[in-house]
């Protein structure tokens, strides 16, 4: 049987038949493929392939070599007037170099920080098959919760073949710090977590010491991160070390031994621990599906399109697992997705937002366009000055493509030079934009190909986009019209020109306006009373020596007359929320509502007012039922008319009687994109409390500090001190809304300063072109005042159609971002008057420069200018 | 009128010497046959494109035969302006040899 005819790499041949002047006309790749053949039967395959590829590539270059060498003496001579135009119009270039550079810079640096945003949990390896398991408390089964209950996980793995492993972790408490201590060394220590050995295997977190797969097998094992290690043992190795902790924080320390060394999390990761403890180790019944703790389960599939049929089972799963109504529904979320699109409580840090991503994309595209339509309009606005160029070179035999090509390339070259200019403001500016953002960005994170391809693709389309107008439009002049008088402006490129400008304020109105919505969303948050005086209270977490004696340390404390008052709670806003079910009287429903457990000064040292009845004074009363103190949301939930119609009330507390001694105003105790919670109050022992609350006098706070730490270290000698002041805690709950207002202000003030260069570039212009109509207006008695009217009319007419435009646009997207918020403001008309008055403002005095030179100028200079 | 490059007289005197079997595989062989050289079909083609620009040959697109990827041979001739043309390099060399006949003699 005879061999089939052995055939040329397909791309190599379509390479050739790109080359489309030697295939139209020649025969290259068919005279190569019949020669191809020749060699595979004389030398064998790979040798004919080596060659093969040569002759591909040395034609490929060739064919570029060609058409470079006829176009060199062109290109030389395009590109020695491109600079001599530079030269020239000093004050133009740098209008259109500086403002292209300013948005190149802008895409670059949010690209930056949208690929960070974008890499979030896809170090690991699986990241693809890892699946975190949310909780639902909601009645459509949309998942509320990223934490929940204990037993789930292992339930998991033995019911469906599909999940391979499943990793459990568990935090005590959220935002909690709980006591860590090796000899001298004691600190409180936020991130600690209990972890099941198979963490290591689901997850890539990389130990430096000690084996992945026992490291946290046995009880009471302790794994540590570099960084922590280093906090603890400096140089000593810490293997085998034996450190104490108090986890719980009931006074028992428990005793963990190190048994490996975690490299440092990356930052791109949704949680960081700098403990994690054997899962073994916890006292907790960890197979109880009851409940939901700081306890989150991750799962790995064994493939990701399991995801989809496993969420349908969940509900059936649960009814044979657990119970035949059950009061939660489970749902698998993709790990990769949590960073930017969870949206659930209980999250182990703060997540970002895909709204961010888009709306970070969407400012640096408009900071972009804006640029380049400074480009396009100050290009065909001064088209006249390059009119006798182009009727030259047409007279001179150039054709009309050859002219297009001129002008494109000088636009290309421009954004060129703008590139670079771009990177020498991003070297300047990484700094503070890392402040900014809080991320560690350096100029080395650019050099990669990726990168480089990005900003190939930038300076290519900024040019083609901002060029090819201009590069139409001045190629198609008409020799004759140019060198017989002087050119003027077309009425087409005028129109054109205003759309353009209109179009770049709307832009910037838009941004104006966004950012004045977030500015008065975020003093709304920090203006918004939060129901207790989160000014001056400092928050220390208790210990077993406190607890025993609370009394005699809170005697010491009231003796210095800057401590007003203490008090002891199990939880203080920001710092999460009990969650109980009771009955009120008159209802047969059991509601669940926020608890809080406190002591009796707790009213009075958080500045809650009472509404009705009185404050509680003990747990019980003398006929032992439960004293409880209201909110005014929860009678509203209990469905009283008034704080005063609830007091004497009585309730059931999951089956333990009482009576409502009070109601009390409602506070905060979430972030203001959580709604507020009806929270109820009841006196409990302080053994079940985890906090220290002094409210301090706003005087001589850091004497109050320092006579604090010196009680502490004679009456608790053997705990580290730690406070933090409760407003401080509020405003870290808002950090990142803050940091996306901040960035955004930033980012808008570019937009906005890139539209005016141009608009400045469009004022010197006009006021170009009308000097003698200016002159002659002198002349003839016009007043200065009525010149800058003249000049400015015109601007103002586009600024203000630009209004009209952007608000209903603007106003669409802010009223998206509020909903993130439970409280919001609402952009007055007062909002859309001052964005569109800033607007006007900032035009206004760009013009002004321009034309109040204009008008002061003397007439005599500018007709004598003919 | 300029002169032709060693490359242009060698790819022309190999297009004469095929006669009418002048195309892409044929005139490479020919030269490597004739000079030892191997040309890269990016160069030959070049070349060819330059003369065809000159006026100096002429191409004819042939039947498509087999093993081509369904490409015709394109066939190439000398115009009576190449003829001269290497006529003229051939004059240009044979004068510059002839006036140092010592230095071919040793």
């Amino acid at each position: 049987m005879k061999k089939p005819d052995p055939h040329p790499p397909k791309l190599g041949q379509k390479l050739l038949s790109f080359l489309t002047h030697y295939e139209s006309e020649y025969s290259i790749s068919g005279d190569c493929g019949e020669e191809y053949k020749e060699r595979v039967r004389a030398h064998g395959k790979s040798r004919a392939l080596v060659w093969y590829w040569g002759q591909v590539a040395y034609a490929l270059a060739a064919s570029c070599r060609l058409s470079l060498s006829i176009g060199a003496s062109m290109f030389k001579n395009y590109l020695k007037i491109t600079w001599r135009h530079i030269k020239k119009n000093k004050a133009y270039s740098f209008i259109n170099i500086m403002g292209l550079a300013i948005g190149i810079a802008c895409c670059i640096l949010i690209f930056l920080w949208i690929e960070d945003e974008l890499s979030f949990d896809r170090f690991h390896e699986n990241a693809d098959r890892i699946y975190r398991v949310a909780f639902s408390t909601s009645d459509d089964g949309s998942p509320t919760n990223a934490n929940g209950s204990f037993g789930v996980g292992p339930a998991l793995k033995r019911d469906f073949p599909e999940v391979m492993e499943t990793v459990r972790l568990r935090k005590m408490g959220q935002n909690v710090k709980r006591y860590v201590g090796y000899k001298e060394n004691k600190f409180y220590e936020s991130r600690f977590f209990f972890a099941e050995p198979t963490l290591f295997t689901v997850f890539d977190f990389p130990l430096v010491k000690g084996v992945p797969a026992t490291a946290l097998k046995e009880p009471n094992s302790l794994v540590l991160t570099e960084e922590t290690a280093k906090k603890y043992f400096g140089n000593e190795d810490p293997i085998g070390k034996v450190m104490e902790a108090d986890p719980y924080n009931d006074g028992e320390l428990m005793l963990f031994q190190i048994t490996g060394v975690a490299k440092d999390i990356p930052h791109n990761s949704h949680f960081h621990f700098d403990f994690l403890a054997s899962y073994s180790s916890l006292k907790e019944d960890t197979d109880s599906f009851n409940g939901f703790y700081q306890h989150f389960t991750y799962v790995l599939l064994n493939n990701s399109a399991a995801a989809g049929s496993l969420n349908d089972r969940l509900l059936d799963f649960l009814h044979r697992n657990w119970m035949e109504d059950p009061w939660y529904t489970l749902s698998l979320h993709p790990l990769v997705d949590i960073h930017l699109h969870s949206r659930l409580k209980s999250e182990i840090e703060p997540t970002g937002s895909i709204l961010y991503v888009y709306l970070f994309t969407a400012i640096a595209l408009f900071v972009l366009v804006i640029a380049c339509i400074n480009f396009t309009n100050l290009t065909t606005a001064r088209a006249a000055k390059r009119a006798r160029e182009v009727g030259i070179r047409k007279v001179a035999g150039a054709r009309k493509n050859q002219l297009v090509r001129q002008f494109l390339g000088e636009s290309l070259w421009l954004s060129l030079v703008s590139a670079l200019a771009a990177v020498l403001l991003i070297h300047i500016f990484l700094p503070p934009f890392n402040s900014l953002t809080g991320k560690e960005f350096s100029l080395s994170s650019l050099m990669n190909p990726l990168f480089i391809l990005g900003m190939a693709v930038i300076v290519m389309s900024v040019g083609f986009l901002s060029g090819m107008y201009p590069a139409f439009f001045l190629s198609s002049f008409r020799p004759v019209n140019t060198l017989k008088s002087r050119f003027s402006h077309s009425s087409s490129g005028t129109l054109l020109r205003k759309g353009l400008v209109i179009f770049q304020f709307s832009l910037s109105i838009g941004i104006i306006f966004a950012t004045l919505v977030a500015h008065k969303q975020m003093t709304h948050i920090q203006s918004r009373n939060l129901g207790y005086d989160r000014e001056q209270i400092m928050v220390i977490p208790l210990n077993k020596d406190l607890r025993q004696n609370y009394e005699s340390v809170r005697n010491e404390l009231l003796k210095h007359s800057g401590i007003e008052n203490t008090t002891t709670s199990a939880l203080v806003p920001t710092k999460g929320s009990y969650h109980l079910s009771l009955r009120f009287e008159g209802s047969e429903e059991n509601i669940a509502q926020v608890f809080y457990f406190i002591d009796k000064e707790f009213v009075d040292t958080y500045g809650l007012k009472l509404l009705a009845g009185r404050n509680i004074r003990q747990s019980r009363s003398k006929d032992g039922a439960l004293e409880l103190l209201l909110s005014e949301l929860s009678i509203k939930e209990a469905g009283y008319s008034s704080p005063q119609e609830a007091v004497g009330k009585s309730f059931n507390l999951e089956g333990d009687p009482g009576t409502i001694t009070g109601v009390v105003n409602d506070i905060k105790i979430y972030s203001f994109h959580r709604p507020q919670y009806p929270i109820n109050y009841l006196v409990t022992p302080i053994d079940m409390h985890n906090y220290l609350s002094v409210r301090a006098h706003p005087q001589n706070i850091s004497e109050t500090i320092g006579y604090l730490q010196k009680t502490w270290k004679e009456m608790v000698p053997n705990y580290p001190l730690d406070y933090f002041f409760l407003d401080a805690s509020f405003e870290k709950m808002h950090a990142a809304d803050q940091k996306m207002s901040h960035i955004f202000s930033v980012f808008s003030i570019l937009a906005v300063f890139v539209a005016c260069l141009g608009l400045f570039g469009l004022a010197a212009y006009t006021a170009q072109q009308k000097t003698k109509e200016i002159g002659v207006r002198k002349i003839l008695g016009a007043s200065p005042s009525s010149i800058y009217f003249l000049l400015s009319r015109e601007f103002l007419k586009w600024v203000i159609l630009a209004n009209i435009i952007a608000w209903p646009l603007a106003y669409y997207a802010m009223h998206q971002w509020l909903q993130n918020f439970a409280f919001r403001t609402n952009p007055s008309v007062w909002t859309f008057i001052f964005s569109g008055l800033i607007a006007l403002g900032i035009a206004l005095l760009t013009i002004s420069y321009q034309a109040i030179k204009a008008a002061a100028s003397n007439p005599v200079e500018a007709l004598r200018y003919e | 009128m300029k002169e032709l490059t060693t490359l242009e007289q060698m790819i022309l005197a190999a297009i004469i010497a095929l006669k009418k079997e002048a195309y892409g595989v044929s005139i490479r062989k020919r030269v490597k046959k004739m000079t030892g050289k191997r040309l890269m079909y990016g160069t030959l083609y070049n070349a060819l494109d330059q003369l065809l620009r000159k006026g100096y040959v002429t191409k004819t697109k042939g039947a498509t035969s087999s093993g081509r990827g369904g490409r015709p041979r394109i066939y190439y001739a000398l115009t009576p302006e190449g003829k001269s043309a290497l006529k003229t390099s051939y004059d240009l060399h044979r004068a510059i040899w002839e006036s140092i006949p010592e230095f071919l003699g040793n």
